[in-house]
């Protein structure tokens, strides 16, 4: 499989991604009060998995 | 391909990390005290010192015909709230049992207008005493539900041929002047539904109830009863599952593998 990359476009992507993650810390406290170790750890994870994600729907659209 | 993979193991190591510590259910542990309020979400009201009330917990079953054998239950009410989030279990009752460590059981019964009615769970304890902490079995949380009045209690035998003799319990505690039927603080409640007692078939001021036990001894023990709900699961294997994140992150994982071959394919079909 192969995996496309276009670092300005990820930049741009990762961006959005960090702004995801800042309403997903919200909604967080919102719904449990509280923030945990594993949210922590998660968000970790999913911010760079989300932003190539949004990177390559950018992709799409511009191919399109 | 080999970078897939890798961060794929990767991913499923820190998914090992994020599986749910497992409890055992069922376990009476004692000694340290315990900070309740650190581990729950919700506490009783704590009863203690029951002779500093003005109605002093005097005398149970057996006393004056057994020296110093006792029997005692006390119970108390707890409204068991609707659940706001999943997961939610009443995790285990703190007490501060008596001198001597006899067996003894607990109990939770209904709440039959603001007095115990019916009992719903009745389990074993091997020893109450000194500072006791339950972990609540899975058939306690499944017998109770959310948004309903209950009454727990804690009985201890002095005897090993003891069995469930008069019931005491406080309808308030310390601080509480607006409990069941806004009595006093320690008011304290009698039946002695179990045996032969002529005075009181049910639950009513024990200072109502048969003079021979108005004068006995307080029992001097420092009482406590709290029940903990929190959002942590208590399962009963040892099977470790995915957490929330595990799941979202594996669905993430997915979902850009997919969007990546959808990708490719358009870029594939552009260039034949």
């Amino acid at each position: 499989m192969n995996f496309p990359f276009d670092r300005e476009v990820f930049d741009k992507a990762f961006w959005i991604a960090c702004g995801l993650a800042i309403v997903g810390w919200i909604l967080i406290y919102l719904i449990w009060g509280k923030f945990l170790v594993a949210d922590i750890i998660g968000m970790i994870l999913t911010i760079p998995i989300m932003a190539y994600l949004i990177h390559v729907l950018m992709l799409i659209r511009r191919a399109e | 391909m080999k970078k897939l993979l890798t961060f794929l193991a990767f991913v499923l190591a820190s998914g090992m990390i994020f599986a749910q510590n497992q409890q055992p259910t069922h376990v009476l542990q004692t000694g340290t005290p315990i900070d309740v309020l650190s581990k729950c979400d919700q506490k009783l009201n704590e009863v203690s010192n029951p002779a500093d009330g003005p109605a002093s917990l005097t005398s149970t079953r057996k006393f004056g015909w057994f020296g110093n054998w006792i029997t005692i239950e006390i119970a108390q009410q707890f409204h068991y709230p609707r659940m706001v989030r999943s997961g939610q279990v009443i995790e285990f009752m703190a007490f501060q049992g008596v001198s001597g460590g006899p067996a003894g059981e607990i109990n939770i019964m209904r709440d039959v207008n603001n007095e115990p009615g019916p009992r719903i769970i009745n389990e074993g304890l091997s020893s109450v005493q000194g500072n006791v902490v339950y972990d609540a079995s899975e058939a306690m949380n499944a017998a109770v539900r959310a948004g309903n009045d209950y009454w727990v209690s804690v009985i201890n035998y002095s005897d090993s041929t003891a069995n469930v003799g008069p019931r005491w319990f406080w309808t308030t505690t310390a601080s509480a002047t607006n409990g069941a039927n806004g009595h006093p603080p320690y008011y304290v409640e009698f039946t002695d539904r179990d045996q032969a007692f002529s005075q009181c078939a049910r639950w009513t001021n024990h200072k109502l109830c048969t003079s021979a036990f108005q004068s006995g001894p307080t029992l001097g023990m420092n009482y406590r009863l709290s029940i903990c709900r929190n959002a942590s699961l208590n399962l009963g294997n040892g099977v470790p599952t995915m957490t929330q994140w595990g799941l979202f992150l594996f669905g993430l994982i997915v979902l850009t593998l997919g969007v990546v071959s959808i990708y490719n394919f358009s870029r594939k079909t552009v260039v034949e």
